[in-house]
C-alpha cells in the first residue's frame, strides 16, 4: 500500500548530506595536510592554503554541497592546528562563502584567467582579514614575508590544485554515472 | 512560495547570522584566555593531533627521502667538514675541562649552588609553525608524562621555547620565534640583560639592552634565567645582525627542522602558574640601572 499525505513523505534518496559532510571531511583532511607540510623547512611558518584553494573549487562549481558551516569547520580546524587566532580563518571563510554566492555566476561565465584573478583577491583577502584581527588583538605586526609568500606560494598552486580537483570531479561523475 | 518554505529560509538565515556571530566572537573569547576554552582548544589538539601524524607521514617520508638524497650527494664536503668539526670540538672540549674545573673552583668560593632540579624528556614534534599569525608546535608528550606549563623546551643547540598548553597526551610549545615570546637573557661576552622578542620570522629581536652595552656580531645570546621559569645559560642565539640601534639574533637551533625536542620537566616549584598568562613567562627587565644588575642573583632570578 502507498501512503501519501504530509506525513507520508518519499524518502529522499538523492539527499546532498553525504556529499556535504564529505567536503567538510576533504576539507579538514587538507587542512591537516597543510600542518604536514609545514614538516618540510620550504614551507616554514608559510604553509600552501590548500583548504582554501578547494574550498575556493567546491563554492565555485559544486555550491549545494558547501555550507556556511563548512567553511567554519575547515577554518576552525586550521585556527587549532596552527594555534592561530580562535575563529581567525573560519570567520574569513565564512566571509568568503557569502562572496561567492554573489560572484559564482559572472565567474563561471568568464574564463580560467578571471577565476585565477578573483581568486588571489580572495587568498589577500583571507590573510589580510587574518593579519588585520591578529594585529588588533594583539597590538602587533608580524613579519609580513612569510605572509606575503603564503599568498604566493597559494596563488602558484592554485592552478595545479584546480586541475587535480576538476579532473577528480569528472572521474568521480563517470563512476556515479556508471553506477 | 509557501509559507513552509519561507518559514526554511528564514530559519537559515538565524542559523547563518548565529554561525556569523559565533565566528566573530571566538576571535574575542580566545583572545581574553578563558580557562575552559584553552582547556576545550588543547582538547580539540589532542584529538586532531594522531590524525595531523597520520597525514603528515608520508610528507614527513618524503622530507626523509630528500635528506638522504642530499647526504649521499654530499657526503664527501661533508666528510671533510666533519674532519674539521671533530679537531675544532676537541679543541674545545679541552678548554670546556680547563673552565669547567675554574667554574667549580669559583663556585666553591662564591657558594652559588647550580640548580640541578629538571629533568629532561624526549619528545617528538607532531607539527610545525604552518601559519605566519603563531610560532607553535604539538610534541606527542603531555600531562601523562609530567609535563607542566611553563616547562622550558631545548634541543642540544639551545632553545626552542616553552610549553603554553598541556593536554593529556600532547603539549603546545610557543616557539621563541612567536611574536608572544619575550625572554630575558644576557650577552655572553659582556653580561649585559636584555631581552628577545619574536617576531614569527625566521629572526629575533634583542631589545631592552643597555646604552652602554655594545653587542657584536657572532656573539652568542643565552638565558638569563631571570624571573626564574627558564634555566640561566641555555643558548638562545647569536647576533647576526647590529644596524641602526637594532639588533637581530639567528636562533641557536634551527627552528625549521625540528623533531624530537627535550622538555625539562620539573623546576618550576615555587613559581606561582595559577593565573599566569603568556606575558607573565617573559617579564621584561626593570628600566632603572640599579634593579637590572645582576650582582647578587643567583640563577633562579633571586636575589641574595
Amino acid at each position: 500500500m502507498i501512503r501519501s499525505g504530509r506525513f507520508f513523505q518519499q524518502a529522499e534518496l538523492e539527499s546532498d548530506w553525504p556529499f556535504q559532510f564529505l567536503v567538510i571531511i576533504v576539507g579538514m583532511v587538507l587542512a591537516m595536510v597543510e600542518g604536514g607540510l609545514a614538516l618540510w623547512p620550504v614551507f616554514y611558518g608559510a604553509t600552501p592554503m590548500l583548504s582554501l584553494i578547494f574550498l575556493y573549487w567546491i563554492a565555485l562549481h559544486h555550491e549545494k554541497y558547501v555550507l556556511l558551516v563548512t567553511g567554519f569547520l575547515i577554518g576552525l580546524t586550521s585556527d587549532i592546528l596552527f594555534s592561530d587566532l580562535l575563529g581567525g580563518r573560519a570567520t574569513a571563510y565564512i566571509i568568503l562563502l557569502f562572496a561567492m554566492n554573489w560572484r559564482r555566476q559572472k565567474l563561471l561565465q568568464g574564463d580560467f584567467r578571471d577565476i585565477w584573478v578573483e581568486f588571489a583577491v580572495v587568498v589577500f583577502g583571507v590573510v589580510l582579514f587574518q593579519l588585520v584581527a591578529f594585529s588588533a588583538l594583539n597590538l602587533a605586526i608580524p613579519a609580513v614575508t612569510p605572509v606575503l609568500f603564503q599568498i604566493g606560494v597559494t596563488m602558484i598552486l592554485f592552478p595545479i590544485g584546480y586541475v587535480i580537483l576538476s579532473a577528480l570531479s569528472f572521474a568521480f561523475n563517470r563512476i556515479r554515472v556508471s553506477t | 512560495m509557501r509559507a513552509s518554505e519561507k518559514a526554511k529560509i528564514r530559519q537559515r538565515r538565524i542559523a547563518h547570522t548565529l554561525l556569523v556571530v559565533f565566528s566573530f566572537s571566538l576571535m574575542f573569547l580566545g583572545k581574553a584566555d578563558f580557562s575552559a576554552l584553552r582547556h576545550a582548544r588543547m582538547g580539540a589538539s589532542d584529538f586532531i593531533a594522531p590524525f595531523v601524524d597520520l597525514v603528515s607521514a608520508p610528507i614527513r617520508g618524503i622530507e626523509t627521502m630528500a635528506q638522504g638524497i642530499r647526504t649521499v650527494a654530499s657526503l664527501r664536503a661533508e666528510n671533510v667538514r666533519l674532519q674539521a668539526e671533530n679537531s675544532m670540538l676537541k679543541r674545545w672540549r679541552r678548554r670546556a675541562e680547563i673552565l669547567e674545573s675554574e667554574n667549580r673552583q669559583l663556585r666553591s668560593v662564591a657558594g652559588a649552588v647550580s640548580p640541578d632540579r629538571r629533568r629532561p624528556l624526549t619528545a617528538r614534534a607532531v607539527t610545525a609553525p604552518g601559519g605566519a599569525f603563531a610560532h607553535t608546535v604539538l610534541v606527542a608528550n603531555g600531562s601523562e608524562e609530567g609535563i607542566e606549563v611553563g616547562n622550558p623546551v631545548v634541543t642540544a643547540d639551545g632553545l626552542v621555547g616553552l610549553v603554553v598548553d598541556v593536554g593529556v597526551t600532547h603539549a603546545r610549545v610557543l616557539m621563541i620565534s612567536d611574536i608572544n615570546a619575550q625572554i630575558p637573557v644576557i650577552l655572553s661576552s659582556s653580561s649585559w640583560p636584555g631581552v628577545t622578542v619574536g617576531n614569527n620570522g625566521p629572526h629575533l629581536s634583542l631589545r631592552f639592552l643597555p646604552d652602554e652595552a655594545a653587542p657584536k656580531v657572532g656573539e652568542l645570546v643565552l638565558t638569563s634565567g631571570h624571573g626564574g621559569v627558564l634555566p640561566a645559560g641555555v643558548p638562545v642565539g647569536r647576533v647576526d645582525l647590529v644596524q641602526d640601534g637594532k639588533i637581530r639574533v639567528r636562533p641557536a637551533v634551527d627552528l625549521r627542522n625540528l623533531s624530537y625536542v627535550s622538555i625539562l620537566v620539573g623546576g618550576t616549584e615555587g613559581i606561582d602558574r595559577a593565573d599566569l598568562e603568556l606575558g607573565d613567562y617573559y617579564t621584561p627587565l626593570p628600566e632603572t640601572v640599579e634593579e637590572r644588575l645582576f650582582e647578587g642573583v643567583n640563577a633562579v632570578g633571586e636575589r641574595q
